[in-house]
């Protein structure tokens, strides 16, 4: 489903169409959910999330101008609650000053096994800055342009660049002190 | 590349290269500094498989049905922002038939009963009449509901009641109801009960 479709769909559901909002739901209801949850690591307080942003929709519809892609706006409804929770849960994250002094050697990640990759790429993401792990995962989970992850981050398309970089850097570094690798540099 | 500067903007550019979605003339520009430099080309094939990684994580089994029948219920109380020439919703009582209405009676017998919407009473859709009052089983799966209700074109527009009832109504406003109930009678797998109200 395009764009066009899914403006035509929240017209609908500005209207009051229910029937709209079960095919939107449909849509994009496992997106959303995996972005929240990968956040949250919460099912319950994940769909509770979700819950709350098709409840946004609804009641914010009609007052959609469709100047973004439904998609974009419905991310910038879950990253805002997102960071909410994370503001009142006072959530600590960890490891914003890891050294950037490291090569960007592919090498590194082709000598992780396939059955080790999700699992070193996962502890390694969690040790991202939330700004940079954000902006990673907006790009590969998500597959969004820079311009759609600026517009549901409410940041410059410049500082998604600025933050991809240093989370790839930072993630390669992660990777390679995890595998115990020496890369030339 | 011509100088440092360009060689950053395409680092910069590299992931959206990866995940599809840059403009064609930043596409074909990244694909020109790659053919020259195979730095960048490594860089894109590592980038590639990190995003192929994240991507292969198991998403988790999200809310699907059940998360679109609790919120059918909840815009109940949400009201929109803009509402223009739009239908009053209004609520009714489900009428009860056959074995539903005995268990009803049951309930009442052994004190449960009160009458409260919040026993028996569901929203309604805009269409009143076009529902099919449902039990499912206990040990029914998300994935086996969620594929019943698409093959049969089916949305939950309410539900559950405090008894456990769901009112389905089909996406086809023509759908003969009797015809389908019969249907969904015979996904004895799904259903522990099939009314029309």
């Amino acid at each position: 489903m395009n764009d066009a479709d899914l403006k035509a769909l929240i017209h609908r559901i500005g209207t009051g169409d229910k029937i709209a909002l079960d095919a939107l739901y449909r849509q994009m209801e496992k997106p959303l959910y995996r972005f929240i949850n990968i956040k949250l690591n919460d099912p319950f307080l994940s769909a509770d999330i979700l819950q709350e942003v098709f409840l946004d929709v609804w009641k914010g519809a009609a007052a959609f101008e469709g100047r973004s892609a439904v998609k974009t706006w419905m991310f910038s409804i879950a990253y805002r609650k997102v960071i909410d929770v994370f503001r009142k849960n006072a959530r600590l994250t960890i490891a914003d000053d890891l050294p950037e002094q490291l090569d960007e050697a592919p090498s590194a990640m082709a000598q992780i096994t396939a059955a080790e990759e999700a699992d070193h790429l996962r502890a390694c993401l969690a040790q991202l800055k939330p700004d940079h792990r954000d902006a990673i995962e907006f790009a590969f989970y998500e597959d969004m342009s820079y311009r759609e992850i600026a517009e549901v981050t409410s940041v410059p398309e410049g500082t998604v660049k600025t933050r991809i970089f240093h989370a790839k850097k930072l993630l390669l570094h992660c990777l390679q002190g995890r595998m115990n690798t020496k890369v030339a540099s | 590349m011509s100088s440092e500067v360009d060689r950053q903007h395409i680092l910069d550019l590299l992931p959206f290269w990866v995940n599809g979605t840059l403009s064609e003339d930043e596409q074909d520009m990244v694909e020109a500094a790659m053919a020259q430099d195979p730095s960048l080309r490594q860089e894109a094939e590592m980038l590639s498989l990190v995003r192929t990684t994240m991507q292969q994580q198991p998403d988790g089994e999200s809310p699907g049905e059940l998360g679109l029948a609790r919120l059918r219920r909840d815009i109940e109380d949400s009201p929109q922002k803009v509402v223009e020439g739009r239908s009053r919703t209004r609520r009714y009582m489900l009428s009860f038939s056959g074995g539903l209405a005995a268990a009803f009676a049951l309930i009442a017998v052994i004190g449960n009963f009160r009458v409260s919407e919040d026993v028996y009473e569901l929203a309604s859709s805009n269409n009143d009449t076009a529902n099919i009052v449902v039990m499912f089983r206990a040990d029914v799966t998300q994935a086996s509901m969620a594929s019943l209700l698409q093959r049969h074109e089916l949305v939950i527009v309410d539900g559950p009641s405090a008894i456990g009832l769901y009112r389905l109504s089909p996406l086809d406003p023509g759908a003969d109801l009797t015809q389908l109930a019969g249907t969904l009678r015979l996904e004895t797998d799904v259903f522990e009960s099939v009314d029309l109200p």
